[in-house]
């Protein structure tokens, strides 16, 4: 079965943390989110999960799968997903 | 009895010039009346192609809450004021600091030092005087943002921080009032519309607040676009004209001069709206 593909965007701090804007991830019919968010987050893991296991998202991040809100880190995602994920802009 | 036919004359004379003076006056404000309306008309005149003069009035009578006079609130001030709102009532408890200059532009180098919100009020009443601009050097907190905010019609949400921005979300649902939310981040910027028990509340959308950690990088510009688009959304709202961004934020990208529109909805589970019936 070939790979999934998933384009993941990134906003505010995310993009610096990451070092760009929108990253493309391939990932196995089985692989989730949480999958997903381990590699591009590969190494500041922290800022987005609440503790090294990874279980859970810190409460402030949004995560948006095809625009729609997901709260679910286990789900499971389809080939040409678009998940966005930013904390929220807060200067004014 | 000639005496008190000249009295009874020199009265009606007396009487007549009275009457005479009083028509005077009243002509003098039918003047003044008249100039008003044709500098209203021709301060207006661009706008009134499109609003026309009902729309105008809606503006005229509005009366609102602006929550801070920094980088969003200057930017969005200034139009505002420009486009005619009645009465603009502005909270801000901040003096001008010189780190402020970048981006908050109703502030001048003279002004460091000055309460924002009296530095807000000089400008914004040179540049608009027909404008009723209210101030409150005051911060916003759960205890006083209803007295503050007051009978205002809508709240514009120029805030930098969550904390008051949580206040203004529930005070906006307690009043059933809607709330202009913007936020801005370096050269980003988000923007949305929230309308108590029709869209997600700021609560539906970010649960907790970001951790807040050192200064928010701020590009003046970033403040010009995302408050652009928070006055237009209240104009739009005020003259019951357009679509408003409801359960849609906008995200602005000026690195990539890109803009993000995002879907919402409302949180079943949340601590300040309830939610209805949808979910996030």
């Amino acid at each position: 079965m070939s790979p999934l593909r998933v384009r993941v965007k990134l906003f505010a701090s995310f993009r610096e943390l990451v070092g760009a804007s929108e990253v493309e991830v391939e990932l196995n019919a089985e692989d989730t989110l949480r999958d997903v968010l381990l590699k591009v987050f590969e190494g500041a893991c922290d800022k987005i999960f609440e503790d090294a296991s990874a279980k859970k998202l810190r409460d402030y991040v949004v995560v948006l799968r095809n625009r729609r809100h997901v709260q679910d880190i286990f789900t499971k995602l389809e080939d040409g997903d678009e998940i966005s994920i930013f904390p929220p802009a807060s200067g004014g | 009895m000639s005496r008190c036919r000249s009295a009874v004359a020199m009265s009606e004379q007396v009487a007549g010039e009275w009457c005479v003076g009083r028509e005077v006056k009243a002509g003098v404000r039918e003047r003044e009346r008249e100039k008003m309306e044709r500098m209203r008309s021709e301060r207006y005149r661009r706008q009134l192609i499109l609003f026309g003069e009902e729309g105008q009035k809606r503006l005229r009578s509005a009366k609102i809450f602006v929550a801070g006079a920094g980088g969003l609130g200057s930017a969005s001030l200034l139009y505002l004021t420009a486009a005619g709102i009645g009465r603009i009532r502005i909270a801000d408890c901040d003096t001008v600091e010189e780190s402020n200059l970048n981006r908050q532009i109703l502030h001048f180098h003279e002004d460091i030092g000055k309460q924002k919100v009296i530095s807000a009020k000089e400008k914004l009443e040179r540049l608009n005087p027909e404008v009723d601009i209210e101030i409150l050097a005051e911060s916003i907190t759960e205890e006083n943002v209803d007295t503050i905010v007051g009978d205002s019609e809508l709240i514009v949400d120029a805030m930098d921080n969550f904390q008051a921005r949580y206040a203004l979300n529930k005070c906006a649902i307690r009043k059933k009032i809607p709330l202009f939310h913007g936020a801005v981040y370096g050269f980003e910027g988000q923007i949305t519309t929230i309308i108590p028990e029709r869209t997600a509340c700021l609560r539906c959308i970010f649960p907790k607040a970001p951790s807040g950690a050192g200064e928010t990088p701020v590009v003046g510009a970033t403040c010009g676009v995302v408050a652009s688009i928070q006055v237009s959304e209240v104009l739009k709202y005020l003259l019951r004209r357009g679509s408003l961004l409801e359960n849609r934020m906008l995200w602005w990208d000026g690195l990539n001069a890109r803009i993000e529109e995002i879907s919402l909805r409302r949180n079943p589970k949340c601590e300040d709206c309830g939610g209805g019936d949808e979910g996030v």
